[in-house]
This record gives C-alpha cells, structure tokens and sequence, in this order.
C-alpha cells in the first residue's frame, strides 16, 4: 500500500509534499505539552501493532490502524500518520522519499475522514467503529488506485483496491472490538475532542 | 573506519539524497540511457561511505514487490507488440530502474546515518515541531512498546489450550485496546516526568553541528554531477 519512487510522476509526488507537509504545520499546531505525549505514545502503539500480522483466509495481514488513530486522535491523526510512515520508509523501506506526501496523504485522508465519522454520532458506536475502521483502509486503497489510473497504469490498481475490501472488513471488526473494549474500560479515551 | 559521506552533516546527507532521487525519478519516461550513468554514481557514493552491499541489496528487494507490479501493470497494459513482446516494455524498465535506483539511495541514506542522526537533520532542516516530538518519542519508545506487545502476545499464546476461532478477531481487538490503554498510561507517567524536568513542549538538543563549506559543497557536486548524468544522454 505504501507507494515507492520512481512510479508515481515527480510532480505529483512534489506537489503532495507541500500539501502534506503545509497540513503538517497546520493540523499540528498548538500541541498542549500532554497532548505531544500521548501522540507520540500513540504513534508507537500502532507502529509497534502494525509490525504484528493476523492469519486471514490462509494467508496474514498487518494492520494499518489508520481508523483507529482518526478516533484517538482527531484531526491529529494526520501528524502520527505521517511519522509512522516516515519511520517504515526509513526502517523498512516501505514507501520512499520523494512518495511519503502522497502516502501520508492517501492514508490520513482515511484516517481523518474516520475522525470526522465517529465524531457525528450518528448510528451505534459499534457501526460506526466498524465503519472507520472499513474507510481507513478502504480510503487509501481506492485513492491509490485512483492515483495509478490517472498516470497511465490502466484499471488494475482499481481491482486491487476492490481486493481490499477483505482487508478492510477485518480491520473494521478489530477496529469495532478495540473501540468496544476501550468504551468499557477507559470511555474517557473515546470522547476527547481534537 | 567510517567514509567521507558519514562523516558529513546529516543535513547534507539528507539533501544529497534527496536531490538525487529528484533527479532520477524526474527522468522522462523511456529515457534508459542514464541510469547507467546514475548507478555508477550511486556506485561511487557506496564506495565513498564503505556501506554494506548485502544491506543495500537487502533493502531494494524489500521495495520490490510494489516496484514490480507497477512495471508489471505498464509491460502489459498496452497489449503486444507484432512479434508478440509486451508493447509497455520500454515503459516497464523505466519505472524498474526509477524505483530501484530510488530505493537503492534511500537505503545508501538508511545505511550510512543513524536513526538518531536523521531525526537530528530533519529537525535542523526546519521540519515541523509536531512531527521532531512525535518522531523522538517514536524513537525511544517504538522499541518498549513492541516488546511489550510481543508479551501480551506471548500471554495469550501461553494461556490459550484451543484455537481461537470465529473469537479470535475480538482477542486481537481487546489485544490492542490494552497495548493503547497501556501506552496512553504510560504517556502521562512520562508527561509528568519530563514537566518536572522542566519540558515546556520543545525538544532540547544537545548536539551541535556546523554545516560546513565542504558539506555544501558535497551537496552541489553531487547534484551537478546527476543533472550531468542526465543531461548528458
């Protein structure tokens, strides 16, 4: 999911670094001192989760966890998206240099969106943990795809997006259990506002 | 012994590579003639810093799979040609040679800075407060807290006398909303010690480097030398 150098056209991959960096500034700014904490925490917590792989029809995926930042961390979510991707590009080589705007782009924008789903309200808290979960994954897959139809790669990429919908479906159920599990233990965690 | 690329500043480092992959991921299309020109630069920046080549080679095939399904996608999908070869081919190795050239600075960069050092370029390159802090903390505690995961894994594993079934998912959730709740936790003992250290929401360095004349120099030649290498063809 993580797009490497070299594919996407260089201007593109400038241009999404100014607006993803631009985006750093501004949905980063006026960080309270225990709020850059947590964060940072947080950012670690679903790195170190993502590294985990969970067996799903015979095979194993890893986890994103894009939706489950939008929920904890709000519009926040952007800059701990954007770090942990600076660190799988720099650890794992998962993405690349010139490509991290436009991965930090493609996954915040499911993770922000999953932000502004649980803070409507509407539905149950369980659907709507699920249903952030589903568009954190489903989000980046679908603008990946969107991405390599528009540079000339053809409609592949569209049917590996609609391959990710398996994904998706399992990261909105663990997102769904997660959420269930803080709402018992700490519901505190589920209601901040930023 | 460490070579001339490490020992310049990280920043340098930074703007180097990134320079680099500018150049080379900016070649148009079809054009193959100078990334024979590149790899023997990128060549000689791996002699000039002594890295491991088994790592370098270790990390280009980790960025393959994304690398060759995009070249996949292009040979294939523009048909064939009248001799029955993929007409996309020329198109193909573009995008192979882009990504991998890419992919092979990007771990010349990883192989030749430390972590630390990189975070220390990044923050002294003006990035945003947020990300230095965030990344900081990712750095000392990215390490604790994968441990601590692999424990409760290790805790389920031992305490689970059947496979999990249709439950398992639910586990893996509960799982992970404790590795958060205990982050989250861990995340104020931590706020409260640094406060009591005086941290006021930046974060302190104590490292100082000087961006030296040869360190700007480095970065020119060596852009000079990829755009050389790329007008030249």
């Amino acid at each position: 999911m993580h797009i490497a150098d070299g594919i996407i056209p260089t201007e593109w991959c400038v241009a999404a670094q100014g607006i993803s960096w631009a985006a750093l500034y501004w949905l980063g700014k006026r960080l309270e001192t225990d709020e850059v904490v947590r964060l940072g925490m947080l950012a670690s917590a679903t790195f170190a989760i993502s590294l985990a792989h969970f067996p799903l029809g015979g095979t194993s995926v890893h986890l994103g966890l894009y939706g489950l930042t939008g929920i904890l961390a709000g519009r926040r979510s952007f800059p701990v998206i954007f770090a942990a991707l600076l660190f799988q590009t720099m650890l794992f080589q998962h993405g690349g240099l010139l490509t991290l705007g436009l991965n930090a782009i493609n996954m915040g924008t499911g993770s922000l969106l999953a932000a502004f789903l649980w803070r409507t309200g509407f539905g149950s808290d369980g659907f709507r943990a699920f249903l952030c979960g589903f568009v954190g994954v489903l989000v980046p897959a679908l603008l990946i795809a969107i991405e390599f139809a528009l540079a000339g790669y053809g409609k592949g990429f569209l049917f590996m997006a609609a391959l990710y919908l398996g994904a998706a479906g399992l990261e909105g159920v663990i997102t769904l259990a997660t959420v269930t599990f803080l709402k018992t233990s700490r519901p505190g965690l589920l209601q901040l506002r930023v | 012994m460490r070579g001339i690329f490490s020992r310049l500043d990280p920043r340098a480092r930074i703007l180097t590579i990134v320079a680099a992959v500018l150049i080379v991921t900016s070649t148009p299309m079809g054009v193959l003639w100078p990334f024979t020109s590149y790899l023997v630069l990128c060549f000689l920046l791996i002699l000039m810093s002594r890295a491991s080549g088994f790592y370098l080679l270790w990390r280009c095939l980790a960025a393959s799979p994304f690398i060759l399904l995009a070249a996949g996608l292009f040979a294939f999908q523009a048909g064939l040609t009248v001799d029955g070869r993929p007409a996309g081919l020329p198109l193909a190795a573009s995008v192979a040679l882009k990504g991998y050239t890419a992919a092979l600075l990007l771990a010349f960069l990883t192989a030749t800075t430390a972590l630390s050092d990189l975070l220390w370029g990044l923050r002294h390159l003006k990035a945003p407060e947020s990300l230095n802090v965030i990344l900081g903390m990712m750095y000392r505690y990215v390490g604790v807290l994968t441990e601590e995961y692999t424990r409760l894994e290790r805790a389920r594993d031992s305490r689970t006398v059947r496979p999990l079934g249709k439950l398992r998912f639910h586990v893996y959730g509960r799982q992970l909303g404790s590795l958060i709740l205990r982050s989250w936790d861990r995340a104020d003992h931590i706020h409260a010690a640094m406060v009591s250290r005086g941290y006021d929401g930046g974060w302190p360095v104590t490292i100082s480097r000087r961006f030296s004349f040869f360190d700007g120099a480095f970065v020119v030649a060596s852009s000079f030398l990829f755009v050389a290498a790329r007008l030249s063809s």
